[in-house]
């Protein structure tokens, strides 16, 4: 059998410092909870905190299958040579993905960790991981239903995410070459190949998509279990934070933030990352905003909460190193700033 | 010392994902799930109790390849975390404490308009004569479609919340409370608790002697459309 804790498990994704870190927040969360349910905030909290694990669990399993089947089932060596040559090409096409194959960002994060462990370009899983959850169908859908039927807005939403995911991916690629940016070796695009030793013309990466029947379907499953293991306590920890904020924060002490523009669009882009909503239904959390502030910042909470949000971030350092993480969010969060004041000059009352 | 089940790295997961079986198969069979998620969700459930099933096999199936060490144990405890704030939740919902820190305006109504509060005047007193009953409604009909119940007379449901306890609220503004008046509100889950809309009915001119906070009250009113803050509402 092969060891699969060896193959995908980041080297130093758990440092020493992190297990602390980990150890003395779940002792924390477990004390409050425990210590405080009597009162009204705790419980919110414990409801608000289930409520978006609840959510978020079966996309992740189901991403994590994905991933899985990716391993088991994907050739690394057919994969590569179906990419076009172009890479650049490779990136318009992956942050366009979405529209054919929509996944929220919960199930994104095990089926890119899969992508680039089988030889996705850098850049390329960069677009796919921030343009899937935003530029597809079903949110596109939600943000006109919530805005009164407008398709306008959908329309700018899914046109300025899927430019964020293009030029974020190509900006990421140019950051950081060669998969520098990656935890684990085995994401980094390799120039030679290891022979497996089963005898068979292929990679030791292609061993099990060469050979999917000798372990079979089980196979996909321990991979896509260690998968889930691997996210699954990003997921919980960013939750607990995000329900955190969502419990203590008020939402009307923050709508006097809204006289300037420029504080508005802060203001959202700080709450896309604090709340954590899904991204098929935080367009109804930002257009309850539309008396309340101007529609560039209620365009910037539905651009950066699905590409960065505390859960997010922690889920994402299942796959990139610390440097490239703060990288990466310092891009997106430019970009999408960038982005809504252009809104903001645009179409100052937004969309008729 | 004899090894337990827990003590090998994959009898931990197992054990783990068996835990998250039975929560969320218990929670899907009681109907409690509709607390913290979207009723239509369900599918979604079924697969990941599928799914889960499949996972604990699997490290099942792996049993004595390796011992537990802190970090897994740590990782176990936070897949764990969860289904412990999912039980300390159990038979509980979203509450007024949760409804002052939701709500941008003080009556608020669904995200889909945005509008503003919807004011509804208490009318018992003055219907007591009148021989038609009340329109059976919900608080999410009245605030979708104002104008097709301005000045009718409806009955309907909801968590109280006191005038009190707005004014004690430090986030309200309270030049937009009114004497006299309470908030009748409920939540309107879009996919699950987090993104929960708070929808409030103001209620003006009833004795709040004996009503408390989240208690469920039922009122008759007829909608009304008011200024409130400068602003005519429906």
């Amino acid at each position: 059998m092969v060891a699969i804790d060896k193959v995908i498990a980041p080297e130093s994704s758990f440092s020493h410092n992190m297990l602390t870190f980990e150890a003395l927040f779940l002792l924390g969360a477990c004390s409050l909870l425990l210590l405080g349910n009597q009162t009204q905030l705790v419980k919110n909290l414990a409801m608000v905190f289930s409520g978006i694990v609840l959510e978020a669990l079966p996309f992740m399993l189901l991403g994590s299958v994905a991933g899985g089947l990716i391993e088991v089932y994907v050739s690394q060596e057919r994969l590569i040579a179906r990419l076009p040559k172009r890479r650049w090409l490779v990136v318009f096409a992956a942050a366009a993905l979405g529209i054919v194959c929509p996944v929220c960002e919960c199930a994104v994060v095990p089926v890119v960790r899969r992508l680039l462990g089988k030889g996705i370009p850098f850049p390329a899983a960069v677009a796919f991981l921030l343009g899937a959850p935003l530029v597809n169908p079903i949110v596109g859908a939600s943000t006109a239903v919530a805005y009164s039927y407008s398709g306008s807005v959908a329309l700018i939403r899914l046109s300025l995410g899927y430019v964020i995911a293009v030029a974020a991916g190509l900006a990421m690629g140019w950051l950081f070459p060669e998969g520098s940016a990656l935890i684990s070796r085995k994401f980094a695009p390799h120039q030679h190949k290891h022979d497996c030793g089963c005898g068979c013309d292929h990679s030791d990466t292609d061993h099990l998509a060469a050979h999917p029947g000798r372990q079979g379907i089980m196979n996909a499953f321990r991979h896509a279990s260690a998968d889930f293991l691997e996210v699954g306590h990003f997921l919980v920890l960013g939750a607990f934070i995000a329900a955190l904020a969502q419990t203590v924060i008020a939402r009307q002490s923050l709508a006097h933030f809204g006289r300037s523009p420029l504080s508005a669009i802060a203001l959202m882009m700080l709450l896309a990352v604090g709340l954590n909503i899904c991204s098929q239904a935080d367009a109804f959390i930002a257009a309850s905003f539309r008396n309340v502030l101007p529609f560039s910042a209620q365009m910037a909470f539905m651009l950066l909460g699905p590409m960065l949000d505390l859960k997010l971030i922690f889920m994402y350092t299942g796959i990139f190193r610390r440097k490239a993480i703060v990288m990466f969010a310092i891009v997106i969060a430019m970009m999408v700033f960038l982005s809504v004041c252009g809104v903001q000059i645009m179409l100052p009352a937004g969309p008729r | 010392m004899k090894p337990t089940p827990f003590s090998d790295r994959r009898g931990l997961f197992a054990a783990v994902y068996l835990a998250w079986w039975i929560t969320l198969l218990s929670f899907v069979i009681s109907g409690e799930y509709c607390n913290f998620i979207q009723p239509s969700f369900v599918v979604f459930l079924w697969l990941a109790l599928a799914i889960l099933l499949v996972f604990a096999v699997a490290e099942v199936m792996q049993l004595g390849s390796a011992k537990a060490g802190v970090r897994d144990v740590v990782r176990g405890g936070f897949l764990m975390l969860p289904l412990f704030a999912l039980w300390l939740a159990y038979g509980q919902t979203l509450d007024s404490q949760a409804y002052l820190k939701r709500a941008v305006t003080l009556g608020q109504r669904a995200g889909r308009s945005g509008e503003g509060p919807i004011h509804s005047r208490n009318a018992i007193a003055s219907r007591t004569n009148s021989k038609s009953e009340p329109l059976q409604v919900t608080i999410l009909d009245i605030l979708e479609n104002p104008k097709d119940f301005e000045g009718k007379w409806v009955e309907t449901e909801g968590i109280a919340l006191r005038e009190e306890t707005m004014r004690k609220d430090k986030s309200m503004r309270k030049e937009a409370i009114v004497p006299g008046d309470f908030v009748l509100f409920r939540f309107s889950i879009i996919c699950c608790v987090a993104d929960s809309q708070p929808l409030g009915l103001l209620v003006e001119g009833v004795n709040q002697k004996n009503l408390v906070d989240n208690d469920s009250a039922g009122v008759k009113v007829v909608v009304a459309s008011v200024e409130i803050m400068q602003r005519q509402e429906v």
